[in-house]
């Protein structure tokens, strides 16, 4: 996915900055500056989310941590009187130069191995391919389409349009990526929803042996259909994908898959809330005689 | 063979022209590149660092540092499951602040310290 000079630029320089700033909150000997430049760094990461099209992570990110945990961390540090801990200067030891060794080796190791690390290549990956291929059957993608995908539009060839067509109807096997498949009842109401992965996975091999997307024939198992509701079942798939992408990390899809797919992990992590709650009460409050608990 | 500067020169430049359009093409790898980085100088705060609310603050780097992988994933496959995963890393980081401020708390008005090699009361 291309995504041009603006993300790139604002990537840089947002890394440049939680780098950085990641690198003060080790260094520095004050922990109230050490806090303060950990809001820096988890502020430059909340963009790094709204560039990934994570924006309610982004939000959360800001509320929780920046007015969260970093007012408890800076109001335990101004609890506790640390200005004599701040004076001891820590002297190298044998054990932290190895540590700071190891970790060095650990960056260089493993950034050379994943930045070579590539999205998977597929076709149904690609929001402007996909806008240019509704466009190239004559149909209107989601939203308007840009200048870049008329112009792809012309370039997709019959050959391409195979291509785009088994891997949108390969992707919608996902049951993530159903949930935005809308079809016109006329096909919707001849299939359940095993019948529906299984005409999705026929239909994906058909391709293989065609020239042409407008010959794809409804496989012999279901003789109810005929060709042209194959390729509205393409189109469907297609714009289905593309809603799917424009949705992601929208408040509304994350609430969704939170409250449904993901309910119960999501109670269990309130019930961790509760009970860390009654344990820090439990521990930091103080009895007559001075004494724990 | 002679050396020419001046087709050296082009070269270094198209090296450096090629260089640039790849770094300029931001993908899955630099972010998690970025992400191992922010790791790593987390891991290296836990491992220096001795006062226990800078480790503490260590801790959430690296925490956030695996939420931006979560997140990366997640754009790169067009799907919601790594999105929906940093809420809970998010819940488990903040207990484990608010728990673990306590707990410093509960030593320091014990020992008068945050220093975690003076904490030795399981020692014997």
């Amino acid at each position: 996915m291309g995504h041009g000079i603006f993300f790139a630029i604002t990537f840089y320089l947002t890394a440049a900055i939680a780098v950085a700033s990641a690198l003060m909150v080790i260094w520095h000997r004050n922990p109230v500056i050490n806090a303060l430049y950990l809001v820096l760094c988890l502020f430059a990461v909340a963009v790094d989310y709204v560039l990934l099209h994570a924006h309610f992570l982004a939000v959360i990110q800001i509320l929780l941590y920046a007015g969260a945990v970093l007012v408890l961390f800076l109001m335990i540090i101004m609890l506790l009187n640390l200005a004599e801990e701040e004076k001891e200067k820590s002297k190298p030891t044998m054990g932290k130069a190895i540590g700071v060794a190891a970790v060095f080796a650990l960056v260089i190791m493993l950034t050379t191995t994943l930045a070579g690390v590539k999205a998977i290549p597929l076709a149904a990956q690609d929001p402007v391919k996909l806008a240019s291929f509704l466009i190239s059957l004559g149909e209107k993608p989601v939203t308007m389409p840009t200048e870049a995908e008329l112009e792809g539009a012309k370039k997709i060839t019959p050959a391409d349009q195979l291509n785009l067509a088994r891997d949108v109807l390969r992707a919608m096997l996902d049951p993530e990526a159903q949930a935005y498949l809308k079809l016109p009842p006329d096909i919707e109401n001849d299939l359940t929803k095993e019948k529906l992965n299984d005409l999705l996975k026929t239909l994906a091999t058909a391709t293989a042996g065609l020239e042409d997307v407008n010959q794809l024939k409804p496989p012999s198992e279901y003789p109810r259909f005929n060709g042209g509701q194959m390729l509205t079942l393409v189109k469907a798939a297609a714009r289905g994908r593309l809603t799917q992408f424009r949705e992601l990390g929208t408040t509304e899809a994350v609430g969704m898959a939170l409250f449904q797919r993901w309910l119960l992990p999501f109670e269990v992590s309130g019930l961790l809330l509760l009970s860390a709650i009654v344990g820090v009460i439990f521990l930091a409050r103080r009895t007559r005689d001075g004494g724990i608990g | 063979m002679n050396f020419n500067p001046q087709q050296f020169l082009s070269h270094l430049l198209d090296q450096g022209q090629s260089f640039l359009l790849r770094a300029m093409d931001v993908g899955l790898g630099q972010f998690l590149a970025l992400s191992v980085i922010l790791f790593c100088i987390g891991m290296a705060g836990v491992l220096t660092r001795r006062n226990a609310i800078v480790i503490f603050m260590s801790i959430e780097l690296m925490l956030n540092a695996a939420n931006l992988a979560f997140a990366s994933f997640a754009y790169y496959r067009w799907s919601l499951t790594g999105q929906v995963f940093p809420f809970l890393v998010m819940v488990v980081a903040a207990c484990e602040a608010a728990a673990g401020l306590a707990i410093i708390l509960t030593i320091y008005r014990n020992r008068e310290t945050v220093k975690v090699d003076e904490f030795n009361l399981l020692k014997w």
